[in-house]
């Protein structure tokens, strides 16, 4: 979490700790932070406050964004379209519903394709939903949005996961509902963004609540949303610089990655992309001991370091675009990390893999 | 890995097959042909109904890992 974004938190768990439905004067002061985070998350994410719906996570929103808009459907309508790269929460919840799920399959970079998701298309019938994520969580591929609707049904609502992208990048258009978690913005844990644009047909999933907002349900999180919009505020505010130094960063490990090691491939597209998040594939390398010996060596979970990675076994995000599944690793850079922290990863990354080789005699 | 140890014993354009269960082989021994230019020609069903895939061991580079 953002220093910013645990100030607030902290002062508003002393102000924002009634409940923002009832007329007393604790009941109010909570009412008015929480329209307060409300309008400044709209003004971050280029919406209108009345688009804003709180949830307790991003998994949240994106089912209810999903299966609201799917609840909305006209009586002809029925099934999804899903990218073959989606989030497995999206994929989950559309099965949920046991309606057809078809998906709609990528290029070896993970972006969808508009010519075969036409095709699809056209032999799914007039389906309730389609959904694209904004960019990839895993590899960080930005979806091609004006060529894919263009592909597509006119009438067919699009629901999308901006859950990787959101406050590191505008939202692209043509979004009926979208959904976004304020961890992945340096916000708190347990806080997720629902957006439905005005004028959608959407209907609430889930039983109604009689909360503040009639498609959220559950007491109000106040300290945690304005925490969150706090922390939001701040991302956007200085993101075109810090994805300038993270687009570097990324270039020049995507350059060194494919030059130092041998037998290794770098995923994802190399310019349409997250600036900050890269993901590679070693042959003869298990995922997990790379990670282990890198974590040993500094480069890890750990906070403050360099950076954060992760195996991905096996991976259906990677599986669809064709890639390895084995032997990856997920670089994913913070706000502070430098410079020299990434080229003593870059540094340190070739003898290690050259060592887990020699140990299975390759 | 077995695949990457055993290609370099049979002669180029010989056909070597794999059998794999693991879930990640459909994917993975493509992947693999296309990293190391090898020829991935299909997959299809051993006769107990494991998934067996079939790869041509291309003249040149050489399919063994690089010495690094």
């Amino acid at each position: 979490m953002l220093p910013a974004a645990r100030e607030v938190w902290q002062r508003a768990v002393d102000q924002g700790y009634a409940d923002p439905r009832r007329l007393h004067h604790a009941g109010r002061t909570a009412r008015l932070l929480l329209d307060n985070a409300r309008e400044a998350t709209a003004e971050a994410l280029e919406v209108r406050p009345d688009e804003v719906t709180f949830t307790g996570s991003g998994t949240e929103a994106v089912h209810r964004g999903l299966l609201g808009l799917h609840r909305g459907r006209s009586p002809a309508r029925s099934g999804f379209l899903v990218s073959a790269v989606e989030h497995s929460a999206v994929f989950h919840a559309a099965r949920w519903t046991g309606e057809p799920v078809h998906e709609l399959p990528v290029t070896s970079t993970g972006a969808v394709d508009p010519a075969s998701a036409a095709e699809v298309n056209d032999r799914a019938g007039p389906v309730a939903v389609v959904a694209v994520q904004a960019a990839n969580h895993e590899v960080g591929t930005r979806q091609p949005f004006p060529e894919i609707y263009d592909a597509l049904d006119d009438e067919l609502p699009l629901f999308l996961d901006a859950c990787a992208s959101a406050g590191r990048e505008a939202l692209p258009d043509g979004w009926s509902a979208a959904a976004a978690s304020a961890h992945k913005w340096g916000g708190p844990p347990g806080v997720g963004v629902l957006l439905v644009r005005r004028g959608t047909r959407w209907r609430n999933p889930f039983p109604e609540d009689d909360r503040v907002d009639v498609r959220a349900s559950g007491f109000e999180n106040v300290p945690g949303v304005l925490a969150a919009a706090a922390a939001l505020q701040e991302v956007v505010a200085d993101r075109a610089a810090t994805a300038a130094r993270q687009h570097a960063l990324v270039a020049r490990v995507r350059e060194r990655v494919a030059a130092t090691v041998p037998d290794v491939e770098v995923v994802g597209d190399p310019e349409h992309r997250l600036p900050h998040l890269v993901t590679f594939s070693c042959l003869y390398v298990d995922g997990e001991a790379l990670v282990t010996e890198l974590d040993r060596l500094g480069f890890g979970i750990a906070s403050g370091s360099a950076c954060t990675a992760s195996t991905l076994t096996p991976s259906h995000v990677l599986a669809a675009m064709g890639a390895l599944t084995h032997g990856n690793v997920r670089l994913s850079l913070t706000r502070d990390t430098t410079a020299e922290q990434v080229d003593a990863f870059l540094a340190a990354l070739p003898g290690v893999v050259t060592d887990l080789r020699a140990r299975v005699g390759l | 890995m077995q695949l990457a140890r055993r290609l370099p014993d049979v002669a180029a354009g010989d056909v070597v097959t794999v059998v794999a269960d693991d879930p990640a082989a459909k994917v993975d021994i493509p992947a693999w042909c296309r990293m190391r230019r090898q020829e991935y020609l299909g997959e299809d069903r051993a006769p107990d109904g494991v998934p067996r895939f079939w790869v041509r061991r291309a003249a040149e580079p050489d399919a063994s890992p690089s010495a690094s």
